[in-house]
């Protein structure tokens, strides 16, 4: 038997992987909910961890570089809704947004193709940050009105989190990391992931959309203690 | 690659580009709205 069967899994953190889009408000929210639940797992016992990755999901491949039109114009045209109802449905992710403290900037906001800034991420996690840039990236779409579908913009940005913005723009227009979105995403095929975001627990749990972060801090608790038991599932 | 399913299925996603708030959360908003009084 190797050695590794004999080591046991229950201090070690609990790995989540987490599929998103930068142009998906539901993936912020769900991101500060997540921060804020695996928070309140830490936090309930010793040695307790959550260890995060993040993958690329691309919600819709088909948008230009250069979206003309607002939000509400792309939701409206994506849905076949009235742009009223659409600007309806902005209004209360806005709301939602602002009660987990993210200022929502729709006025402004560059809808844009997300392909090159999930290379973007990926050139960060090769540097050891990946966390910051999906951060970073979600700010800079959300809150700040940033282009993030263009390399200059991605170099930027990732030099404000200490990228090398030479090495990353040379990543970016020679299009080294497309294939590690690919792989992301035939991955989120593979699981059956439909929306984001979506959090993949420990490889074998689901958890879909921007829950609330106590039911975050639920699921984990629920995998943590039954992850040394091999055979034993945990039940939603 | 089978995941076991946990949280709460309504739970709000963005699927096929489209972003919207479920249904849930929009009654809330409507049934949160106060009635306007005149006079």
């Amino acid at each position: 038997m190797p050695v590794a069967a004999f080591m046991s899994s229950a201090n070690q953190p609990i790995k989540v992987d987490i599929w998103s889009d930068i142009a998906c408000p539901w993936c912020y929210i769900g991101k500060r909910k997540f921060e804020a639940g695996s928070g309140l797992f830490a936090g309930a016992g010793e040695g307790r961890g959550v260890e995060i990755e993040y993958h690329s999901f691309e919600l819709s491949p088909d948008t230009p570089v250069d979206f003309e039109g607002n939000e509400a114009a792309f939701l409206a045209s994506h849905k076949g809704i009235p742009e009223a109802q659409a600007q309806q449905m902005i209004d209360r992710v806005t709301e939602i947004a602002a009660s987990v403290g993210l200022a929502y900037d729709y006025d402004n906001l560059k809808h844009t193709n997300t392909v090159l800034a999930h290379e973007a991420i990926h050139f960060a996690k090769a540097h050891g940050k990946q966390l910051e840039m999906t951060e970073r990236l979600l700010s800079a779409y959300f809150l700040e009105a940033r282009h993030v579908g263009k390399v200059d913009e991605l170099a930027a940005l990732g030099a404000e989190i200490g990228l090398d913005p030479v090495a990353l723009t040379a990543a970016l227009e020679s299009h080294e990391f497309l294939d590690a979105v690919r792989r992301d995403q035939q991955t989120a095929v593979e699981y059956g992931i439909q929306g984001v975001p979506f959090f993949v627990i420990d490889g074998k749990y689901g958890v879909s959309g921007a829950q609330e972060a106590q039911s975050f801090a639920r699921v984990l608790e629920q995998v943590w203690s039954v992850r040394d038991t091999a055979d034993e599932e945990v039940s939603a | 690659m089978k995941l076991v399913q946990l949280g709460d299925a309504d739970a709000a996603a963005c699927v096929d580009g489209v972003c919207e708030v479920p249904s849930a959360q929009l009654d809330d908003a409507v049934d949160s709205e106060q009635p306007v009084t005149e006079g």
